[in-house]
């Protein structure tokens, strides 16, 4: 296999994830899936943004900073996992999150509460302030000294933790030919498995199933990022926005908000396979891909959903579920 | 378990015991390639050397401030950082309510103004007037057409606070109301004269006099209003000329009730003093 010129990285994630199979939804959809269990990459520190954080943070701790600020909506698992891996390395962290209305702000539960239990700041934005985050990340950072993170780790150098990730699969796959298909909430996850099929030559498709926005802004969104990982680390992962694969049909009824048809396929999964999905990203985009096999989407088998992680968030959603139980 | 919960557990066991440890160096940390280090002298295989090594030492952990506090800012315990508690006013305490909108800042009760803009003292001034509108007018009298005028006076409050509760204009205060009833002895020429001079004041405060007339034969169609502003020490004046049958002849009676009032337009944080006259 090649060696792929990784950036320093700090050592935050139970790596590699296990890969399950999912032998009672194969045989019901009469496919061969499996899940790449990236929820298992911790606890409180859990979920698909660690794996872009052992590079971010190493790259902050480069820069001899004292703490790090990011950003994400009220719930954010990204915001979640950056306080606890702060506290992991003895830096500071400080939240920008999003929510209706700053000065209502919602009670402190799921990943806020793990936040604030691991020492992060938390600063309630609006929707409004949060269309301009890279200025008030950058504005934040620069008044306490800070490292500033893009949303979701997903940059250029976040993206080297999905590299990682396509490593693990070739490990485990080979070069057969195998689907991969993942939510794709802010396109680091997407940018760095293709990064890593494209450094390593594996024949994988890589599928993105939007949970917000549209096909083409993710086209754009993860293009940028591989020109940008091209760019700064003089890696041949260059890509045009049309050569990447977003599946749009399954927003549904927009960012964090859930029909209760994905609440029944999460279910489904829970109560099939022992394995518990988030309602935000994986549970959205798995009622994504069983909805394309029903119609009969010609995929390489096996296909292999990565399972992001996020499971806090299911507790924001208690209400809707118990209705469903 | 990492090493370094490990002998953190260790350490706070062993704290009542040991007095004599000297204060403890802690630089955070370093983590590299999975694995948690301290620096600082030892090689961490004993537990004297981890301690040497640890915070707490001398007492509990939790009473070290590590990371950014967490906490949420924007309340009044953590407003603009963690930490940064919004003190109460020294004096006043009662008239108002410590609120954090992106800075410490007071919200006034009820009727209490903060007219110096000070924060320790409160909202110091309350507004106890209760003539707040036409029905509640401070009666000033019945007088003849061709009495002399009659005097009246008050103050504005108002400030830029939000107010706990608001059952009047925002934030300029309530308006001040005064009634006068004018008999029309001569049936001649009836002229309604309000005039109203204010006390030295920041420019930036104007105030707004109105004035209408209500016929004794004719209630339901007052006359007016007419109003003016005036700002600073200024003076203004309303001349109306009263004909309450519409004829145009000045032999009509125009006995009714002048009923003028006073609001502040603009004013920040201030006590708008000002006096008057009505002369019908």
């Amino acid at each position: 296999m090649k060696r792929i010129p990784y950036p320093s990285a700090v050592d935050l994630a139970n790596l590699p994830t296990p890969v399950d199979t999912l032998p009672r939804v194969s045989q019901a959809v009469g496919r061969e899936l499996m899940i790449k269990r990236d929820d298992l990459s911790g606890v409180a520190l859990s979920g698909n943004k660690v794996r872009k954080l052992e590079f971010l943070l190493a790259d902050a701790l480069d820069g001899a900073v004292t703490g790090v600020v990011t950003c994400g909506g009220e719930q954010s698992n990204h915001a979640r996992a950056t306080a606890i891996a702060a506290a992991r390395l003895g830096l500071g962290c400080h939240l920008l999150l999003r929510v209706a209305d700053p000065q209502q702000p919602p009670a402190i539960s799921g990943n806020p509460l793990l936040a604030t239990m691991a020492g992060a700041s938390i600063e309630w934005i609006s929707a409004e302030q949060y269309q301009h985050r890279e200025r008030l990340l950058a504005e934040a950072a620069e008044q306490r000294g800070y490292y500033a993170i893009a949303e979701g780790g997903s940059d250029a150098v976040g993206a080297w933790g999905y590299v990682r990730c396509a490593e693990e699969l070739a490990a485990e796959f080979g070069d057969r030919p195998l689907t991969i298909v993942t939510a794709c909430g802010s396109g680091g996850t997407v940018a760095g498995l293709i990064a890593g099929c494209r450094l390593l030559s594996l024949p994988y498709r890589i599928v993105g199933i939007c949970v917000c926005d549209d096909r083409a802004t993710f086209q754009q969104r993860i293009s940028d990022i591989l020109n940008q990982m091209a760019q700064r680390y003089d890696v041949d992962v260059a890509t045009e926005p049309e050569g990447i694969e977003i599946w749009e049909d399954y927003v549904g009824l927009g960012y964090a908000l859930s029909r209760d048809e994905e609440l029944q396929e999460m279910l489904a999964l829970a109560r099939s396979e022992g394995i518990v999905t988030d309602p935000v990203y994986s549970g959205k985009a798995w009622f994504g891909l069983l909805n394309e096999l029903k119609r009969g989407r010609s995929l390489a088998s096996p296909i292999v959903f990565l399972h992001t992680g996020g499971i806090f968030g299911l507790f924001a959603k208690s209400e809707q579920l118990r209705s469903l139980i | 378990m990492n090493r370094l919960s490990f002998v953190l557990l260790l350490t706070l066991g062993a704290t009542a015991c040991d007095d004599d440890v000297p204060p403890p160096k802690f630089d955070g940390g370093s983590q590299r390639d999975g694995q948690v280090t301290t620096d600082g002298g030892g090689d961490g295989s004993s537990l004297s050397d981890a301690k040497a090594d640890l915070p707490g030492a001398d007492g509990l952990v939790a009473d070290l401030t590590f990371g950014d506090g967490g906490c949420v800012i924007g309340t009044v315990d953590n407003c603009t950082d963690c930490g940064d508690k919004c003190a109460p006013p020294t004096t006043n305490a009662a008239s108002a309510q410590v609120v954090c909108i992106g800075s410490c800042a007071i919200a006034c009760q009820g009727e209490f103004y903060d007219v110096n803009g000070k924060l320790d003292d409160g909202c110091e001034v309350e507004d106890t007037t209760i003539q707040a509108s036409e029905n509640n007018a401070k009666d000033l009298g019945s007088v003849p057409d061709w009495n002399a005028k009659v005097a009246f006076s008050g103050t504005l409050l108002s400030d830029d606070r939000t107010h706990v509760s608001s059952p009047s204009p925002r934030p300029t205060g309530r308006p001040d109301y005064f009634k006068l009833h004018v008999i029309d002895k001569t049936l001649g020429n009836t002229q309604a004269e309000v005039s109203l001079s204010l006390a030295a004041l920041p420019a930036s405060v104007e105030v707004e006099v109105s004035m209408k007339y209500i016929c004794d034969q004719n209630p339901q169609s007052p006359l007016g209003p007419f109003t003016q502003t005036v700002t600073n020490q200024g003076t203004t004046k309303i001349a109306e000329k009263i004909d309450c049958d519409g004829s145009g002849n000045a032999s009509g009676d125009d006995s009714g009730t002048v009923i003028v009032w006073v609001r502040k337009l603009k004013g920040d944080h201030s006590a708008a003093q000002y006096s008057g006259s009505i002369n019908p």
